[in-house]
């Protein structure tokens, strides 16, 4: 009997498809632009008929061409985004997809490991190039991790000491009213996970060229492409799980499950839209001053409800 | 290979390269993604580094010491590529046209191969627009 949860990476990546195509259109519409086109008129039909699935075209094109890889690149710079694949795919096999998922006990911590190791694999690939520019992107990435990882650290264990487990499964429920400062600790971090825009700092391209995937080009480039993909939906259905998801089976969860996903979706399509980017310096000083806070808070909160009250 | 060469035509993405021009073209090129002209319709995306990039659009009449500079971009942009010179600059090095002059390393043409060419001293928007549909029908060839 094959396990149901194969699937997740399949509908992981497609999802992610159409929630990036979401992001994009939320971009132009709140610049008053129209963004890619559901339907192109008559004189571009030799070009395309729809632009829904625009992320999946740049991938098969990135897919299509010459890979060119700088002679200062050591092995590295190929192993990065591979591994980085491997981790951002292994990461949906444990993130419910409509309650569908592999579930250990400890299946939370997995996904810390997994979710941190696939951002540590692309900087690992992107500073191996010697690139200056992409220097600078790992550097600032890494600045940004390690102040935003313990909101995310805290934020999540509220919900495990609520809950008395460490199953990612046993955690889901409409948690955002047990615990709101834990939703908008995790949220804060999705952002900064997902460079959505006040911190898109690392891959500033007015700045700093690219940042980390300055040197990446062709296939390689789709490579991690595909995994900016997967990682949109991993941490918004991360989200959704733990905080928007009512308990149900079957077509329902489905319907739940796909509105929570497109309410964050839109959520974070407007803040990318909304905000002007932090410098590295402002980025981090506001993460140690306001999400750590509000995971402390978050914190407090689970363990006066469980063990005080 | 048309079929790989289809897929670029869906998203061609453009780096913009400055070659010594005036900025009246960039200006003009920077319009393209505004509301009004906004090629993002097409999945057009300007691109900030030449590695990501499908199309070249080489603006300005190329002085001698950016002759090296585009070679190079030429060279890291991934096949398959194409270019584009935009402006009476780009194309036949507009006023700068003389052939004494001492500063100027000739058209675009004359150092990588160009496969359309957008006249006009700023081309408005719509032709640079017109050019670059031609370009991306170019890639079924």
């Amino acid at each position: 009997m094959i396990d149901a949860a194969w699937l997740n990476p399949v509908i992981a990546f497609s999802i992610g498809i159409l929630l990036s195509f979401k992001l994009r259109k939320i971009s132009a519409r709140v610049q008053s632009r129209r963004g890619p086109l559901i339907w192109l008129p008559d004189r571009w039909h030799d070009i395309n008929r729809s632009k829904v699935l625009q992320p999946l075209y740049d991938i098969i094109k990135l897919f299509s061409k010459q890979t060119i890889i700088p002679s200062t690149a050591t092995p590295f710079f190929i192993a990065g985004p591979i591994l980085a694949l491997m981790c951002a795919v292994l990461a949906t096999l444990f993130v419910p997809v409509a309650g569908i998922s592999f579930d250990y006990s400890f299946s939370l911590v997995v996904l810390f490991y997994l979710l941190m190791g696939e951002i540590l694999f692309i900087i690992m690939g992107g500073i191996s190039s010697a690139s200056l520019f992409s220097a600078i992107g790992g550097v600032r990435e890494i600045d940004l991790m390690l102040a935003n990882e313990i909101p995310f650290i805290l934020g999540t264990f509220a919900l495990a000491i609520t809950f008395d487990t460490l199953s990612i499964q046993q955690m889901m429920g409409f948690n955002i009213l047990i615990n709101p400062f834990a939703a908008l600790a995790v949220l804060l971090s999705i952002i900064v996970k997902l460079h959505i825009k006040p911190f898109d700092i690392p891959e500033a391209d007015t700045e700093i060229v690219n940042g980390l995937t300055t040197e990446y080009g062709g296939k390689l480039l789709g490579v991690l492409e595909t995994a900016r993909i997967i990682m949109v939906f991993v941490l918004i259905a991360l989200f959704v799980d733990l905080f928007l998801w009512i308990p149900s089976s079957g077509a329902l969860a489905w319907v739940i499950f796909l509105a929570g996903v497109i309410a964050t979706g839109v959520l974070i399509g407007f803040m990318n839209s909304l905000f002007a980017r932090f410098r590295i310096d402002q980025a981090t000083r506001w993460l140690f001053k306001i999400p750590l806070l509000v995971s402390v808070l978050a914190i407090g909160w689970a363990v006066l409800w469980r063990y005080v009250l | 290979m048309s079929l790989l060469n289809s897929f670029i035509k869906q998203s061609p993405w453009i780096y913009h390269v400055h070659a010594g021009g005036c900025l009246g073209c960039d200006i003009e090129i920077v319009a393209l993604m505004s509301p009004r002209y906004d090629l993002e319709r097409l999945g057009v995306k300007f691109v900030a580094s030449p590695r990501c990039a499908d199309i070249l659009l080489v603006t300005g009449p190329v002085p001698l010491h950016t002759k090296p500079f585009l070679e190079r971009v030429y060279a890291q942009t991934p096949e398959p590529k194409r270019v584009i010179a935009v402006g009476a600059c780009g194309c036949s090095c507009g006023i700068f046209i003389d052939n004494e002059n001492y500063s100027i390393a000739g058209p675009v043409e004359k150092i990588i191969p160009v496969d359309v060419k957008i006249p006009g001293c700023p081309p408005k928007p719509e032709t640079i627009i017109d050019g670059i549909l031609k370009v991306m029908r170019k890639f079924d060839s």
